[in-house]
């Protein structure tokens, strides 16, 4: 066991109280790889966490230009003429593509008709775009991490204890000073955690 | 409840300065300016006077919808700027009696040309007109019917939007928590009361300038855009009143959902004014496309445009942001794009009626001033009196530490 790899070091702490403070100090003192687990969300938690804006939005931005973009060029190349630059092709896909009619007496390029199937398909890969980016930026799906060697954790963690878990990847991370950071914050059941 | 942080609760007439006094004077002047214009050119004055009396009703009216539907959902965040919501819906007793110039009975065959469906000689061979009679005159020989429904338009405007709003005050000085639940419980129906009014007051006075066309969208198009520039509107009130150093208590977290609300009902005017346009668009029936066929013309088509690009593209990109709703000066700025081009969409939905091009000629112009001038400054003079004669927020309200702690 001591010389297995190691993750990092966990405390258990008492209240939700107790851990948002924690993490503030935590916060405060620099550390960046590090977490807080909780059976419930915490509100504020990520103020005390200080993990700053999350990066869905971006996600979700490109994916909704991404669904915009799609949608106006799938509409507008298949109800065009072909344009004059692609008349001398005789045979391949291209031709297939374009594919004029005219419905309703409305010009082949009928912008209003088109606008519903970009609405969608914005909203539909923004949409993509989220869950995408929140599986991005947790790092998901993972059929298993070190926390969950951690036998005390496994059993209380999702019930009604609250764990601080600063990582052996960190920077600042020295095991026997983060030990007694975590007990000065009020941690108890302090356990170095193998990988 | 007591505030954690000291801020002064209330706003003396006397800080303001002469600013009541000199708005009823600029508001008379433009009164009188409008009353010439309807000696001069009566019909031009209809249109100018059913523009500028629509641009502050939406505006009041959107107030009155948020005020109501806060209270229906039990919201916390809003008790702070709840005030400010109750002071504008406060002007609808003036706003009622703005109308007196376009009432029938007052404005007689003055207002053929804005109406003609008052005007017999054009109702009477149109068998277009007799299918829809009913809905103006309940089979009299007058406009029975349409007096009825204004009568419940002001009524629930003026009326219920005074009893909220005393109701507010009471607990200001009783501080009992009773009245939020009473406001509560009668929010609910309000809020039928309240979209009968919008829906039908639109079409009464600005669908019924044609009255052979009809969309089904009309009046929610004319909700989405009220509701839109009303929290534009308390955008701007709130700013104001924090740059003069009151409501102190008002944070950025307050801007960002008024923010998020502004931008919400820039997508959903778009979404209803594009519903429309589409369905008329293709299905293409003559009685129908005319709305659209009459702001088509080459004079108006850039407003049209404009409209696309002003109402839903400008402030979706600008408000899209966290950023543009937290920092103020770009919250005020699109604060007052929404206002302005809301105004632009009356302006687009009245005129094309009246005259062949967007740009009036300069009677028109010092007319459609006079009469913006002379509503607007005697409803800011009103709101502005409103503002003085009551706490700045809803100090006993019992909700009112979760709108101070407001997180978002």
């Amino acid at each position: 066991m001591s010389n297995a790899p190691v993750y990092g070091v966990g405390a258990e702490f008492k209240s939700a109280t107790e851990l948002y403070h924690a993490a503030e100090v935590v916060r405060d003192k620099g550390f960046k790889w590090w977490d807080t687990y909780s059976p419930y969300p915490i509100h504020g938690m990520e103020i005390a966490m200080g993990t700053g804006k999350s990066w869905v939005s971006t996600f979700v931005l490109c994916g909704g230009m991404m669904g915009f973009t799609l949608g106006i060029s799938l509409e507008s190349l298949t109800s065009i003429p072909r344009p004059e630059f692609l008349k001398d092709i005789q045979s391949g896909w291209l031709l297939d593509l374009f594919y004029p009619l005219i419905v309703h007496g409305k010009p082949y390029w009928a912008l209003p008709a088109f606008f519903p199937v970009m609405f969608e398909l914005t909203i539909l890969l923004s949409a993509f775009g989220a869950i995408l980016g929140m599986l991005i930026c947790n790092i998901l799906p993972r059929l298993n991490h070190p926390v969950f060697n951690w036998e005390l954790f496994c059993k209380r963690a999702s019930d009604d204890s609250f764990f601080l878990i600063i990582e052996a990847a960190d920077p600042l991370y020295a095991e026997e000073e983060t030990k007694k950071l975590l007990e000065e914050l009020g941690g108890t059941q302090i356990t170095v955690i193998s990988k | 409840m007591e505030a954690k942080v000291q801020d002064r609760v209330s706003l003396k007439k006397e800080d303001l300065g002469g600013t009541i006094t000199a708005l009823w004077v600029i508001g008379i002047i433009g009164l009188i300016g409008a009353a010439i214009g309807c000696h001069l050119n009566p019909k031009a004055f209809n249109f100018s006077w059913l523009f500028s009396f629509m641009v502050f009703y939406t505006m009041a009216a959107g107030c009155f919808f948020w005020l109501i539907v806060q209270h229906a959902t039990n919201s916390g965040w809003n008790t702070l700027v709840r005030r400010q919501l109750e002071n504008v819906v406060g002007v609808f007793p003036y706003l009622a009696l703005f109308f007196i110039p376009l009432l029938p009975i007052v404005g007689g065959d003055r207002l053929h040309s804005l109406w003609p469906w008052l005007d017999p000689a054009v109702t009477d061979h149109d068998p277009l007109y007799h299918a829809k009679a009913g809905y103006f005159t309940m089979g009299f020989d007058w406009p029975a019917f349409f007096y009825v429904r204004l009568a419940f338009y002001f009524t629930t405007f003026v009326l219920v939007g005074a009893w909220f709003r005393r109701r507010s005050l009471q607990q200001d000085s009783d501080g009992h928590p009773i009245h939020s639940v009473v406001m509560r419980k009668t929010s609910y129906g309000v809020i039928a009361l309240f979209a009968i009014s919008i829906s039908f007051s639109a079409i009464d006075w600005m669908m019924s300038m044609d009255y052979r066309w009809y969309s089904t969208m009309w009046g929610v198009y004319i909700f989405a855009g009220s509701a839109g520039s009303a929290m534009a509107l308390l955008a701007i009130i709130l700013h104001a009143l924090k740059a003069k150093g009151y409501l102190q208590l008002v944070t950025e977290e307050h801007f960002h959902i008024v923010g998020k609300l502004m931008f919400a009902f820039t997508i959903f005017w778009s979404y209803i004014a594009f519903s429309q346009f589409m369905l008329i668009w293709y299905a293409n029936i003559p009685e129908e496309t005319i709305f659209y066929k009459i702001r088509n013309t080459p004079e108006w088509f850039p407003l049209s445009i404009g409209l696309l690009l002003g109402h839903f593209i400008i402030p979706f990109l600008w408000l899209l942001g966290q950023a543009a709703k937290k920092t103020p000066w770009r919250l005020i700025a699109g604060a007052s794009w929404m206002i302005f081009i809301h105004m632009c969409d009356l302006y687009w939905i009245i005129m094309p009626v009246y005259q062949k091009s967007p740009i009036p000629d300069w009677k028109h112009f010092l007319l459609n001033g006079s009469c913006l001038l002379g509503i607007g400054c005697i409803i800011a003079a009103v709101f502005l009196r409103n503002l003085t004669k009551a706490n700045l927020y809803p100090v006993k309200d019992p909700r009112l530490d979760e709108s101070i702690h407001l997180k978002n």
